[in-house]
């Protein structure tokens, strides 16, 4: 009797600790999954109300002020402002919805941002500079040369809100320091910028009911 | 005789093992216990941690619940929830710990996983192992390495980031993190063995007191027995001597009234005087033996409990003395409503013995006095008797309860030394206390107490207090020669 109760035990156990190995194998599916890529102009586009600096390449970020993940995106950014020594000028461009009032957008995620030396931080209006940017996820970082020529683009996080070295930061490094060439893309890591279609809101307020 | 400087016996070995692995399964149950707190801590703080840095995820203007939330919530819970489960339901158990372990180091996992692989999170893992070591089972730490090294082994191949904070890792990093998690499991592995080696020695060394103890309970039983038995012979001996000793005593006084009656008038006053001698020694060593009598009886008897009235039992103890000695002046004062719990024959006869005691030795006093009273004291009533008879001196005032001490000269007061004996046997035996003040012409002061009932074992009753003694019939004169 009491061998069999520790059999029964002992089987929950080795089930256990197989569902807590699927909690973490789609903990980490989904820390590894990157936002929509959006498609990126070659060039600054024109008619971004923007003004880029014309003696040194100027870095675009497009972040969600409320995303918890862009957090380790403007950790990132500080430590590329902070080894570029004044090479480059950034804009942090946070997104504010129609209807959302300022408070929204000045979170202090705006606050880490506009204390970086070198960066402004700055609200964008329904997202249209995100658009012009083809950005879709938070976090999403562009560099142009001094011509206005699109350097990098992508993510400079490794996964989703996990700080430390990556490929990203380091291709945009490289780029301001070395004067080398981008490496393409990067996958994005954070928050979807744009606002799901009414449909699939519906859908989802359907299942929060 | 066995001491504590000698090895263990086989049986005492045995016990120490058993000690020994009952205390470690008593320390395995409180582990177990500091977890069932140490997991649900975590748990809730892990909620509260997520809820606090990333409680929601956004699209836009929409929000929904963040993913660290949910992992935090359900994948905590599920984590914490077996271990928990078996702490309360398997307490001791090799499985409950084991599960205990891995899943404190699934929690590190967890913790690690939600702050992004900061390298400060890592110290979960460390004080983990430095909690689990409570458990002294080194079997314990291997199942949380093991599980530390997988969790670093698969992640840093799949998933670097999410454990090391970086995305592109040297093959050598998880060594590095497994040397350190093997670094201080083998400190604390040795730190165990050492733990283990001093229960062992704590449990070797209770067995052996157990053992020495056992033995000198054996050897006090046995002695006590054989102490016992050689009381209750000589006990049984000194009554029947005694008792034995009544009979010829009673030929003795009987056929020297025979002789006075008889032949009184044809002696001459000198041998008369010697015939009165015999009758007077006679009946002094008769009051002897029935004072002896009484102290075996007080002794050998087993008591009746009752409420006893000493004031009424005072009384008529009083009114007996002055009825034998009506030209005595005694004032003597009785407090009223005097009670006690105790066996009422006997403690009759200690009042008699201090009341009489009393009474003796006031007689050669101007306004003597005699008081029953009680007073209150911490360990409950004491009683006493008080006289300003002739008292005694402090010094000996321990051999006035001792048999056959008398601490005034012979023919000073008459007596048989042994009713003060009798008055301590008695209180004893109602597990009390007597003790005397007094001073030598300034009277003296018996006291003693009677505990609550349930301090006294008390069954049975005394037997009848005398015995029927052939009372020797008057002889036909001896024949003449």
């Amino acid at each position: 009797m009491m061998k069999g109760r520790e059999g029964l035990w002992g089987l929950a156990a080795a089930a256990w600790f197989a569902a807590a190995l699927g909690g973490f194998l789609a903990l980490n599916r989904y820390q590894a999954a990157p936002g929509a890529a959006g498609e990126t102009p070659p060039r600054w586009p024109a008619e971004s109300r923007l003004s880029p600096a014309a003696d040194r390449p100027t870095l675009v970020m497009l972040a969600h002020p409320q995303c918890p993940c862009t957090r380790s995106s403007i950790g990132e950014l500080a430590w590329i402002m902070i080894r570029a020594k004044g090479r480059v000028s950034a804009f942090v461009l946070f997104l504010q919805p129609d209807g959302k009032p300022r408070a929204w957008v000045e979170t202090d995620l705006w606050r880490a941002a506009a204390r970086i030396p070198g960066v402004q931080a700055l609200a964008d209006a329904g997202g249209a500079e995100a658009r012009r940017m083809g950005a879709e996820t938070s976090g999403q970082t562009l560099l142009f040369d001094a011509a206005g020529r699109l350097l990098f683009s992508g993510g400079i996080t490794g996964a989703r809100g996990h700080p430390g070295a990556n490929a990203g930061r380091d291709a945009v490094l490289a780029a301001l320091l070395d004067g080398g060439t981008p490496r393409g893309t990067t996958q994005v890591f954070g928050c979807a910028l744009a606002s799901p279609e009414p449909a699939a809101q519906t859908a989802r307020l359907a299942w929060r009911l | 005789m066995a001491t504590l400087s000698d090895p263990l016996s086989e049986r005492g070995a045995a016990r120490a093992e058993e000690l020994l692995a009952e205390r470690r399964a008593a320390l395995a149950r409180r582990t177990d216990r500091m977890f069932i707190c140490l997991m649900t801590m975590q748990w809730v703080i892990g909620i509260v941690f997520a809820v606090w840095i990333s409680p929601l995820t956004w699209a836009g203007a929409f929000s929904r619940t963040h993913i660290h939330v949910l992992a935090a919530v359900f994948l905590g819970g599920l984590i914490t929830s077996l271990p928990v489960v078996l702490a309360f339901r398997r307490p001791g158990a090799a499985l409950t710990r084991h599960a205990i372990a891995a899943g404190q180091m699934l929690t590190s996992a967890l913790l690690i996983h939600l702050t992004g692989g900061r390298i400060e999170t890592h110290f979960h893992v460390f004080g983990s192992l430095a909690f689990l070591a409570f458990y002294r089972d080194w079997r314990v730490l291997v199942t949380a390495s093991a599980i530390v090294i997988l969790d670093h082994g698969l992640r840093g191949v799949f998933w670097p980031q999410s454990v090391y904070g970086i995305g592109f890792i040297q093959p050598w990093r998880f060594l590095e993190h497994a040397a350190w998690v093997f670094f201080e499991a083998a400190f604390l592995a040795y730190s165990i063995r050492q733990s283990l080696g001093e229960m062992r020695d704590a449990a070797a060394r209770q067995a052996q007191l157990e053992e020495v103890n056992e033995l000198i309970e054996r050897k006090v039983t046995e002695r006590t027995r054989e102490l016992a038995r050689a009381n209750e012979e000589l006990e049984a001996f000194s009554y029947s001597a005694s008792h034995d000793l009544r009979a010829p005593l009673r030929h003795l006084e009987g056929f020297s009234a025979i002789l006075e009656e008889s032949f009184g008038r044809k002696l001459d006053p000198e041998n008369r005087a010697h015939l009165a001698r015999i009758r007077t020694a006679a009946k002094n060593m008769s009051r002897l033996i029935d004072s002896m009598l009484e102290l075996a009886r007080v002794t050998r008897c087993e008591l009746r409990r009752a409420e006893v009235d000493l004031t009424l039992q005072a009384r008529l103890i009083v009114d007996d003395m002055r009825q034998a000695a009506p030209e005595r002046a005694v004032k003597v004062t009785i407090a009223p409503h005097l009670t006690a719990q105790g066996d009422e024959d006997l403690l009759r006869i200690a009042l008699t013995n201090l009341l009489s005691n009393s009474w003796k030795f006031v007689s050669s006093q101007e306004g003597a006095e005699i008081e029953l009273g009680s007073a209150l004291a911490p360990e409950g009533t004491v009683y006493f008797v008080r006289d300003n008879g002739a008292g005694f001196n402090m010094a000996y005032s321990r051999k006035l309860f001792t048999p056959f001490q008398k601490l005034h000269r012979p023919g000073e007061f008459a007596g048989s030394g042994i009713g003060l004996a009798t008055v301590k046997r008695i209180v004893e035996r109602h597990s009390g206390r007597v003790w005397a003040e007094g001073a030598v012409g300034g009277g003296a002061t018996f006291f003693f107490t009677l505990p609550a009932p349930e301090a006294t074992a008390i069954i049975g009753g005394c037997p009848p207090r005398s015995e029927a003694i052939p009372t020797p019939v008057r002889p036909r004169p001896p024949a003449p020669a």
